[in-house]
C-alpha cells in the first residue's frame, strides 16, 4: 500500500554567485494505491514520474510532505531497507543494473545483502527464475542474453526478495518490441498469480491498457487519474500533455468522429479487429433481413 | 586486437585442477613464483619444471593453448635475456669480439632469466586458465579477509574487480561502437604519425569514458535499489568451502617446495 499527502521533492542547485536554485519536480503529490493493483505513470519527460518512482523505494526522500510504503514513512532512515526489500525496483538500462557475472548470482545479490541464508537463497533464485522463466539460464553470463531476457533476470533479482510491490522505471525503453512484449507480459502474470502490486513507468502507450488504473503526470502534478477506459475516453486532453494515445484508440476514435458507432471499450487492437467483425456481421445481417 | 590475447581468459576443461578451490590454486601460484626466485642452479629448476608440467597435463589446456599465451611476452623475454647476456660482467670470458663481450656468467645469467620468465608466465596463466575471474574474485576476498579486521575494505576491493570483470565485454562492446560512429565522421584511426593517431584514439577514449560515468551512475542507484550496504551483514549464495582434495593440494604444494627448495640449495 503507498500512500502520500502532499509529497513535494525539489532539486536544489547553487549557482556561481552562491544564490540557491530551486526546481520542483515533484509538486503536491496526494496518491493512493492500494495492494495488488496494476498501476501505470505516464507523462511527456520531465514530467517528475521517474523521480516519483524513486521516492517509492527510498532511493530518494521527499523534500516536503510525506510518503508511506506500507505504512512505513520513507523518510526516516531506519525504514530504508524494510522499504527497498518490500518494494522492488527494475530500471531503464538492462545491462547497467546486473552485478554478477552468472546470471543465477545477479539473481541472489539482493538476498546475499540481506544475510539470508545460503540454502534459503538457492530456493529462492530457483523460483524466481523459474517464475519469470528463465530458470534454463541460470548457468549463463548476462552478456550473452538479450535485452528483454536481462531485464527478466532484473525482475527475478526484485521478486527473490519478496516484494509486495515492483516499480519498473521506464525498463521497456531501451528494448525492441519483442522484449517489450517479453517484460509486459512477465509483470502481468506477477500481477495476477501473485498478486504483486506492479508500478509500470512508461513511455509506450499501449502498455498501459491492462492497468487498472493510470496516472497521467504533467509538471510534476497528476493531473489524470483513472481507469484506461476513462483515460483514453478523450484523446484530445491527452494530445494537451504531449501523450499520444495508443493506435487501436486513435483509430477508434477517428472512425467515430467520422459517424461509426463504436464502443468506448476498444482498447487493444484485438478489440478493434473484434469491433470490424461484429460490425461486418451486423452489416451482413442488415442485408440480409431487407432482402427477406 | 584485443581478442588474440589469451593469456588469462579462462578454459574451461573440467579437470581436477578447475575443481580446486581459488584459495588453494592463488597460494599454489604464489609460493611457485617465489620459489622460482629463490634458486639459481639445474636441479631446482627441473623440479619446478616436473611439477608446472604435471600441473598443465592434469589441467588438460592444451599446450598449445599455453604457448599461443606467451607468444605476445617473448619479445620481452628476448630482450631481457639479449640485456643480461651482454652486460654482465665477469672473468669467465667466453667469447670476445672487440666491444662484445660475452661471460660464462652472464650467458647463465641469460638462460636462467629466461626460465624464470617463462615459469612465472606459465604458472600465473595455468591459474588463470583454470580459474573463473569469480572463483578467483571470490578467494581473493576470502584468502584476505583478515585484513578487514585492519579496516582494509577487502569486500569493496573484490566486488569492484568483479564489477570490473563484468563490464570489459559491455565496455569493449561500446568502444567497438564509438569506433564505428567516429569513422563513419571521417576520423581515420589507422593512417598518419603516432602523434596523429594518439589523438584519434583520444576521441575514442573520452565518450568512452563518459559513459563508463553514466553507467557506474545507475550501477550504484540499481546496488542501493537491492539493500547493499557493504560488506557487513552479507550472506553467500556459493560459499567458499575446503574440500578432501584441497587438502590434498595444499599437501602437494608443500612437498613442492621442500622438495624444489632442497634440490635448488643441496644438490
Amino acid at each position: 500500500m503507498i500512500k502520500s499527502e502532499n509529497l513535494v521533492y525539489e532539486y536544489r542547485r547553487n549557482t556561481a554567485d552562491d544564490t540557491e536554485i530551486r526546481t520542483r519536480v515533484l509538486d503536491g503529490l496526494n496518491i493512493d494505491i492500494k495492494d495488488g493493483q496494476f498501476i501505470s505513470i505516464v507523462g511527456h519527460n520531465g514530467s517528475g514520474k521517474s523521480t516519483l518512482a524513486r521516492h517509492l523505494n527510498a532511493l530518494l526522500t521527499p523534500t516536503g510532505g510525506t510518503l508511506w510504503v506500507n505504512g512505513l514513512d520513507t523518510s526516516d532512515e531506519d525504514n530504508t531497507f524494510s522499504i527497498r526489500q518490500n518494494t522492488g525496483m527494475v530500471f531503464q538500462n538492462p545491462d547497467n543494473q546486473i552485478v554478477a557475472n552468472v546470471v543465477e548470482e545477479d539473481v541472489a545479490f539482493a538476498l546475499e545483502n540481506t544475510g539470508v541464508p545460503t540454502g534459503e537463497i538457492w530456493r529462492r533464485v530457483e523460483k524466481s527464475l523459474a517464475t519469470v522463466g528463465m530458470l534454463k539460464y541460470r548457468g549463463t553470463a548476462p552478456n550473452h542474453l538479450s535485452g528483454g531476457q536481462k531485464q527478466r533476470v532484473a525482475i527475478a533479482g526484485v521478486l527473490a526478495m519478496k516484494p509486495k510491490c515492483i516499480v519498473l522505471d521506464e525498463s521497456t525503453a531501451m528494448l525492441d518490441p519483442g522484449g517489450r512484449k517479453e517484460v509486459i507480459e512477465a509483470v502481468r502474470e506477477l500481477n495476477k498469480k501473485e498478486n504483486i502490486n506492479i508500478i509500470l513507468i512508461t513511455h509506450y502507450m499501449e502498455e498501459t491498457i491492462y492497468s487498472d488504473r493510470i496516472f497521467v503526470m504533467n509538471k510534476g502534478k497528476i493531473v489524470m487519474d483513472g481507469t484506461p477506459e476513462y483515460i483514453f475516453s478523450d484523446i484530445s486532453i491527452l494530445e494537451k500533455y504531449n501523450l499520444e494515445a495508443p493506435q487501436a484508440i486513435y483509430i477508434a476514435d477517428r472512425l467515430r468522429k467520422a459517424g461509426l458507432n463504436i464502443k468506448e471499450s476498444v482498447l487493444s487492437i484485438e478489440d478493434l479487429v473484434s469491433v470490424f467483425t461484429d460490425y461486418k456481421k451486423g452489416v451482413n445481417n442488415g442485408d440480409n433481413n431487407k432482402k427477406s | 586486437m584485443l581478442r588474440d590475447i589469451t593469456i588469462g581468459q579462462y578454459y574451461p576443461t573440467g579437470s581436477v585442477i578447475h575443481k580446486i578451490d581459488p584459495r588453494v590454486k592463488l597460494a599454489g601460484t604464489f609460493l611457485f613464483i617465489i620459489s622460482i626466485f629463490i634458486f639459481d642452479n639445474y636441479p631446482g629448476y627441473i623440479v619446478s619444471l616436473i611439477y608446472l608440467g604435471s600441473v598443465i597435463f592434469i589441467s588438460k589446456v592444451p599446450l598449445k593453448h599455453i604457448l599461443k599465451g606467451i607468444k605476445p611476452i617473448i619479445f620481452l623475454i628476448v630482450f631481457t635475456a639479449v640485456m643480461h647476456l651482454f652486460f654482465t660482467s665477469g672473468d669467465d670470458i667466453l667469447f670476445e669480439f672487440y666491444a662484445v663481450k660475452i661471460t660464462y656468467t652472464g650467458l647463465k645469467k641469460a638462460v636462467f632469466v629466461i626460465v624464470r620468465l617463462l615459469f612465472l608466465i606459465t604458472g600465473s596463466a595455468i591459474m588463470t586458465y583454470t580459474t573463473t575471474p569469480n572463483q578467483l574474485t571470490e578467494g581473493i576476498e576470502k584468502a584476505f579477509g583478515p585484513l578487514n579486521k585492519i579496516h582494509i575494505p577487502v569486500h569493496e576491493f573484490a566486488l569492484m574487480m568483479s564489477l570490473a570483470l563484468r563490464f570489459i565485454p559491455i565496455l569493449m562492446e561500446e568502444a567497438d561502437k564509438i569506433i564505428k560512429a567516429q569513422s563513419s565522421r571521417g576520423a581515420d584511426f589507422e593512417e598518419g604519425n603516432i602523434f596523429r593517431r594518439i589523438s584519434g584514439i583520444v576521441s575514442i577514449l573520452i565518450p568512452l569514458l563518459v559513459s563508463a560515468m553514466e553507467r557506474a551512475k545507475d550501477l550504484a542507484l540499481a546496488m542501493d535499489a537491492r539493500c547493499y550496504h557493504g560488506g557487513e551483514g552479507r550472506t553467500k549464495m556459493k560459499p567458499l568451502k575446503y574440500t578432501v582434495r584441497d587438502y590434498i593440494s595444499y599437501g602437494i604444494i608443500l612437498i613442492y617446495m621442500v622438495t624444489s627448495i632442497a634440490a635448488g640449495h643441496f644438490i
